[in-house]
């Protein structure tokens, strides 16, 4: 058992080794490794497979009690500075690592299916493995820095993956957005960490937290201050896990291949916001201030993003709200001190949502066959329809998916939510409101999407709809606001195999349904582990700080009634949804344009996703760049005047010292005994 | 006769060295010029070994380190020359101005 | 005396590691004229390779032995010379490794090359461990003459004669300057040669003009050996004219030697005068800093760019050398460990990119990367960890310079040193900027009719080998610096006449619990280390 705590290291460590040989490989060999596709995904996949087992191992000897285990290096000591880095597994890491190498593992096959004619086959394995590498050694990460090197690492792996078709604007101005957000979000990570460190001098989060509450109590360091701090560590999470406000860059970072939006926009690296906050748990603990401005923002980014989701007609977009909306529930799980709620649904969520937009790459690739490759039509809900009769295993596993997210006994997330809205009743009813409001808003988006989608006629082949989108596309400003475009190229598999006009969509090939089918399993059972009144997630994963009989026995005193109230409630309300949505979409009892005229403020709001991107663009992109014109002007007479003064200066000493150098030995030699004789001088 | 002298006329003798370095145009009256220096120096180190350390004479050992090492670079600094006026057909300083600025 | 007791007096396994590389030297040369010269050049370099392996196995044997003073006193074995040593050692090995195929291709012999290489090698290792006056000379002549040798190696250049001729007139100035230095410094002592004895007889002596002129002096030479401003004037010109693997090993060997040369000579002779010569090698280092950076930035040719940057590197190791504290001389030796290598990869990249397209021109790297990827990125990677830009070893040695130098409270001088490695930065940046950003029709003449890449020729895997070698340790060194730190401390704490150098100077100003910048270190690792 040692051994294999020994070896740990190696989880993160392998997707690296796999990253660095392909990626030498197409530095060096560019020519050659590409032709070499298979073979490289392949070996990626495997490593990524032995990373699995691993993690599965460790799982299976942390359920079974072991102890935690923490193995650190001396990574760079100077005098009293020391900094260490290495691993740590515990309960929480061990469930990351489990939860993380499936996820990634699954993806990676479905990619072999849904990229296998990109040029860029090769290259989006490398960093597909790159990044399972840094969320890997994200998730194993002892202190705050090394979090923070990670942070950065699996930041940069997104931006790559995002902008991964570079050469298309959408995609590079999504990815700029995404790196400009994020940067907003990680400056404040960076000055908070600095800032514990100062306070506490530590980067270790028990620690911090413990010497936070001393100096807090001793008055030492004022509660301001500290509830500064948190927040500023905060700021963080805010941007990768895209809370409000900082939610912007997610929905349009779906530019990215399909695969990663699963792996990372959905399972894990937006996660690893929740992640950090469960691991700052100890420091965020004494600061009850900080918990509830955690609180309250989870709670109105899971309202946010589903009153969004409810009129998006992008496939993709749809889900990337309801995943913003899925964060802000482990968010305020968290604020709510609900620890092991938040991860409860961090973990449950990771597989359904991984699934669900599995899913949807599946249909958008089906869709190709028909409508061909403009991402305005092959993603469009509009055009959809009936799907399930062409592809019967994207739609049964889209359908558990659904039942999942939305809350129905006994899918996985039923469980999950229904803890954290139970822990939220507890802490403030408000919340709980806000939280049970959007459970069933949840439910009616999720189904509005799959019967738009798979049931009813197919509506791909009417060309009077696919002019009207056209033409709606035409009409807006097509770009980084623009809809969740998908790249042309992306699906080449389609068109090729069948040429595109073929009349009904296809069911897709067995590497993409089979991560589906796998994917779907954990989506109906995981759930079990979670029920209240036998939680054995409960027992292993509880905060830090509690100890585990103290957990048990609060778990052992189960109230069924209240358990009953609870789960009718959010269950009522998600029938409520599903049935609003049915006689919406199904059976098109009412009409929803009706609705949407007669609502038209409210409709509009949501359409426009509540004009974040028009009033960020106003207040801080057109504020920003008039800001810029006119310091410009100010920098460009002034400071620039004085920063250019000094360049030029650099550069004319320069020029002008060189010919100091006249090339004649002798005058060298001079320069040197007067040099000497000058020393004299003036030493004495 | 006191050390003085001796230090004098070696300083004096360095001192003539130097200005025969900077100012010759000739590279071998420059290479004649660097030991100068060097023989300065000797005069220096056996004159104070005479003086001041007459058990170990270890100035004297060092002279002859000194004398061996100016042969070997003189040596080498006319084999510079010899190639450098093959190649330039001069040996004048001034034209040795292709490296510079 | 009887031989056996001589013999056992001399303590000659000490200069083991110097005796493997002078076996091999003769080796090589019996072995080329024995051989003949064609034949010579498909296993002399692999010979000299294997004896400088050799040499520094032995060096890594001697690590643990106690230091021993050998020969009477002259030589010293300890830590702080090992490390040093195999500075030396692994310079001309990776100097070796890239020189093959450039000797090759103009033709010249390489089997003398190689002889030469390694007799300065021998000068720059005994430079290291030397404490007598006379072997400190002479070691130091040897070095120096074999580099003025392989300077002007190229003999039917006219750049590289040239070359040959300004280095050996100016190193011969400065050494005759060294050497009245010494003669003084032998007289001041009254008669005395070896470095803790002049020390000592000095501690009483009265003439102190007399000693600041040999100090002075003394500096001159070392100053001249390690390229500092204002006596460094040689630099360019030599890096332009001399062959490029001459210049990348003048570039670290010699330079590391004169580093060692400095250390040992001036903190153990000059303890009587520690504020003076701190207080010029502080105006060198200032000189060395702004000088050799600025002066970068105007250059156009790759070689002479790296020339400046060498000098300014220089002053960033001095910063190292006037704070006089162990943290300081650690953190120089260091940064001269790391600097071996990315400043080696970077002549590396250069020797292979004029092997391809015969130019060292800035302006001619245009859309490298388009063409050869592989050298793009070895040759950024290099440049920019001699910039200093994390997370590459270039960044960790100079923060830890700078971080021994804030701590001893140099303010200014680190202050500087930030000042001027933005703006190293700024010409480091130019030439990956001008390799990498350039679209293809920006492409200059020379990278479009860029040759097929091909690693067959002679001498071309070695060359592959080095370029290898250093990347790595030029990527991975800074992350996982920590052994190397430890060694580099191990060897600066067991020397003792480093220690009286940080004693004699004032008490430092800095303690730890008045600044809140800088709080109580983390005691947390200990707790967390023990779950």
């Amino acid at each position: 058992m040692e051994l294999l705590y020994q070896y740990a290291w190696l989880i993160p460590v392998l997707p690296l080794v796999g990253a660095m040989l392909v990626g030498l490989g197409l530095i060096s060999f560019n020519q050659g490794t590409n032709k070499l596709r298979q073979a490289n995904a392949v070996l990626i996949v495997s490593l990524l497979g032995a990373a699995m087992v691993l993690s599965f191992a460790i799982l299976w000897s942390q359920i079974h009690g072991h102890a935690p285990y923490l193995k650190t290096i001396e990574w760079a000591s100077a005098g009293s500075f020391h900094l260490t880095m290495g691993y740590t597994i515990d309960h929480l890491t061990a469930l990351m690592l489990a939860v993380v190498t499936t996820v990634a593992f699954l993806v990676m096959i479905y990619t072999d299916g849904y990229m296998a004619h990109d040029p860029g086959y090769v290259r989006f394995y490398a960093y597909l493995s790159l990044f399972s590498s840094s969320m890997l050694g994200l998730v194993v990460s002892p202190n705050l820095v090394q979090i923070y090197v990670f942070w950065e690492l699996v930041g940069m792996c997104s931006y790559l993956l995002v902008g991964f078709w570079f050469d298309r604007k959408a995609a590079a101005e999504a990815a700029q957005k995404a790196f400009v957000t994020n940067r907003v979000g990680d400056f404040g990570l960076l000055l908070g960490i600095l800032g514990l460190f100062w306070a506490t001098g530590s980067f270790d989060f028990e620690v911090i937290g413990e010497r936070l509450q001393d100096l807090v109590a001793s008055g030492a360091l004022s509660m301001g201050v500290a509830v500064l701090l948190g927040v500023l560590v905060f700021l963080g999470p805010v941007a990768k896990s895209a809370q409000f406000p900082l939610h912007v860059w997610l929905p349009d970072a779906m530019e990215g291949p399909t695969p990663i939006s699963a792996l990372i926009h959905a399972a894990t690296m937006v996660a690893a916001g929740v992640f950090l906050i469960a691991r700052m748990f100890p420091v965020f603990a004494g600061l009850p201030v900080v918990m509830n401005i955690i609180a309250w923002t989870g709670a109105f980014t899971a309202f946010l993003g589903a009153t969004i989701a409810i009129t998006q007609n992008d496939i993709k977009k749809g889900l990337a709200y309801s995943t913003i909306s899925q964060l802000g529930y482990m968010v305020m799980a968290m604020g709510v001190g609900a620890y092991s709620a938040g991860l409860f649904h961090l973990m449950t969520h990771a597989y359904f949502k991984a699934m669900l937009f599995l899913g949807s790459g599946s249909v958008i690739h089906g869709m190709e066959a028909v409508v061909g490759h403009d991402p305005a039509l092959a993603q469009d809900m509009r055009l959809m329809g009936g799907l399930r009769k062409y592809m019967p295993v994207t739609s049964v596993t889209f359908l558990v998916g659904c039942l999942a997210i939305s809350g129905i006994p006994p899918f996985a997330g039923f469980w999950s939510k229904d803890e954290i809205l139970g822990s939220a009743f507890g802490a403030n009813p408000a919340l709980w409101g806000v939280g049970w409001l959007t459970a069933g808003m949840t439910a009616f988006y999720m189904f509005r999407m799959y019967f738009s989608t798979f049931e009813g006629a197919f509506r791909g082949n009417q060309k009077e709809i696919q002019v009207q989108l056209l033409g709606e596309k035409d009409g807006k400003v097509v770009g980084a606001f623009g809809p969740g475009a998908m790249d042309p190229k992306e699906l080449g598999h389609g068109a090729e195999a069948h040429g595109y006009h073929s009349d009904s969509p296809h069911e897709s090939p067995v590497t993409m349904t089979l991560p589906l089918l796998v994917l779907a399993v954990p989506s109906v059972l995981i759930g079990l582990l979670g029920t209240p009144f036998n939680n054995y997630f409960e027992g292993f994963i509880y905060p830090p700080g509690e100890l585990h009989p103290e957990v048990m026995e609060v778990a052992s005193e189960f109230d069924w009634t209240e358990f009953a109230i609870m789960a009718g409630n959010s269950v009522g309300i998600a029938l409520i949804g599903i049935t609003l949505a049915s006689l919406m979409y199904l059976s098109r009892k009412v009409d929803a344009a009706a609705i949407a005229v007669r609502l038209q403020p409210l409709y509009q709001l949501s359409l426009n996703k509540w004009y974040f991107d028009d009033i960020y663009d106003t207040v801080f992109v057109q504020g920003c760049r008039r800001l810029a014109r006119q310091v410009l002007e100010v920098d460009y007479n002034v400071v620039d005047g004085a920063v250019n003064l000094t360049g030029f200066l650099a550069v004319v000493t320069g020029e002008g010292l060189k010919y100091f150098e006249n090339g004649r030995a002798q005058f060298y030699a001079l320069i040197i005994f007067l040099a000497v004789l000058g020393f004299v001088i003036v030493a004495a | 006769m006191p050390l003085e002298f001796f230090l004098l006329l070696a300083a004096a003798l360095f001192c003539i060295g130097i200005y025969g370095l900077i100012t010759s145009r000739n590279a071998v009256r420059v290479l004649m010029s660097v030991e100068l220096l060097l023989n300065s120096v000797n005069i220096n180190l056996v004159a104070f070994s005479n003086f001041l350390d007459r058990q170990n004479i270890n100035g004297q050992v060092f002279t002859v380190f000194v004398i061996t090492v100016a042969a070997a670079e003189a040596a080498v600094g006319l084999a510079i020359i010899l190639a450098i006026y093959r190649n330039r057909d001069t040996v004048d300083m001034e034209q040795f101005n292709l490296l510079k600025w | 005396m009887d031989v056996a007791n001589l013999a056992s007096q001399l303590n000659a396994g000490a200069i083991l590691p110097e005796g493997a590389v002078i076996l091999t030297l003769m080796v090589v040369l019996i072995g080329e004229l024995a051989l003949g010269r064609a034949s010579a050049a498909r296993w002399t370099p692999y010979v000299a390779i294997a004896g400088l392996l050799l040499s520094v196995g032995l060096l890594c044997l001697q690590w643990d032995l106690t230091p021993t003073l050998s020969f009477l006193g002259s030589f010293n074995a300890d830590k702080l010379s090992i490390v040093l040593r195999s500075i030396i050692a692994l310079s001309t090995l990776v100097t070796i490794l890239m020189s093959i195929r450039y000797v090759e291709q103009a033709g010249s012999s390489i089997g003398e090359f190689m002889t030469i290489l390694l007799s300065a090698t021998v000068g720059g290792m005994f430079l290291c461990g030397a404490e007598e006056l006379t072997m400190i000379f002479v070691s130091l002549e040897t070095l120096s003459i074999a580099s003025y040798l392989l300077t002007g190696y190229m003999k039917r250049d006219p750049r590289s004669n040239e070359a040959a001729l300004k280095y050996l007139l100016i190193g011969a100035a400065s050494s005759a300057v060294f050497l009245y230095g010494l003669s003084l410094l032998y007289g001041l002592s009254g008669g005395e040669t070896h470095l803790s004895a002049i020390a000592n007889a000095l501690a009483q002596g009265t003439n102190h003009l007399g000693l600041l002129i040999a100090l002075v002096f003394v500096i001159a030479g070392i100053s001249f050996k390690i390229a500092a401003v204002p006596f460094h004037q040689w630099t360019p010109d030599v890096y332009e004219g001399a062959p490029t693997p001459v210049v990348a090993f003048l570039s670290v060997g010699s330079k590391a030697a004169g580093f060692a040369l400095a250390i040992r000579l001036l903190t153990q002779a000059f303890p009587a005068v520690v504020e003076q010569w701190q207080f010029i090698f502080t105006a060198l280092a200032i000189l060395s800093m702004v000088l050799g950076n600025v002066v970068a930035i105007a250059q156009t040719s790759m070689k002479r760019m790296l020339a400046y940057s060498s000098i300014g590197q220089a002053g960033f190791v001095m910063i190292g050398f006037v704070i006089g504290t162990e943290a300081g001389y650690a953190s120089m030796i260091f940064y001269l460990l790391i600097y071996l290598f990315m400043n080696l990869g970077a002549f590396t990249c250069i020797i292979l990119f004029a092997l391809r397209t015969g130019t060292d021109q800035i302006s001619e790297y245009a859309g490298l990367y388009q063409k050869d990827p592989l050298l793009t990125l070895a040759l950024s990677l290099c440049l920019l960890s001699l910039g200093g830009i994390p997370p590459l070893a270039g960044f960790f040695g100079k923060i830890y310079l700078f971080w021994a130098g804030w701590q001893a409270g140099a303010y200014g001088l680190v202050i500087l040193g930030l000042v001027t490695s933005v703006i190293s930065i700024y010409y480091y940046i130019r030439v990956v900027k001008m390799m990498v950003v350039k679209e293809p029709q920006e492409m200059s003449d020379v990278v479009l009719n860029y040759p097929a890449i091909n690693w067959t020729p002679l001498g071309m895997r070695p060359l592959q080998v080095g370029l290898f070698v250093t990347l790595i340790a030029t990527s991975i060194a800074g992350i996982l610096s920590n052994p190397l730190f430890t060694l580099v401390n191990n060897a600066v704490v067991e020397v003792p006449h480093l220690q009286t150098a940080n004693a004699a100077k004032t008490p430092m100003a800095i303690l730890p619990t008045t600044t809140p910048e800088l709080p109580a270190p983390l005691v947390s690792n200990s707790d967390s280390t023990a779950l």
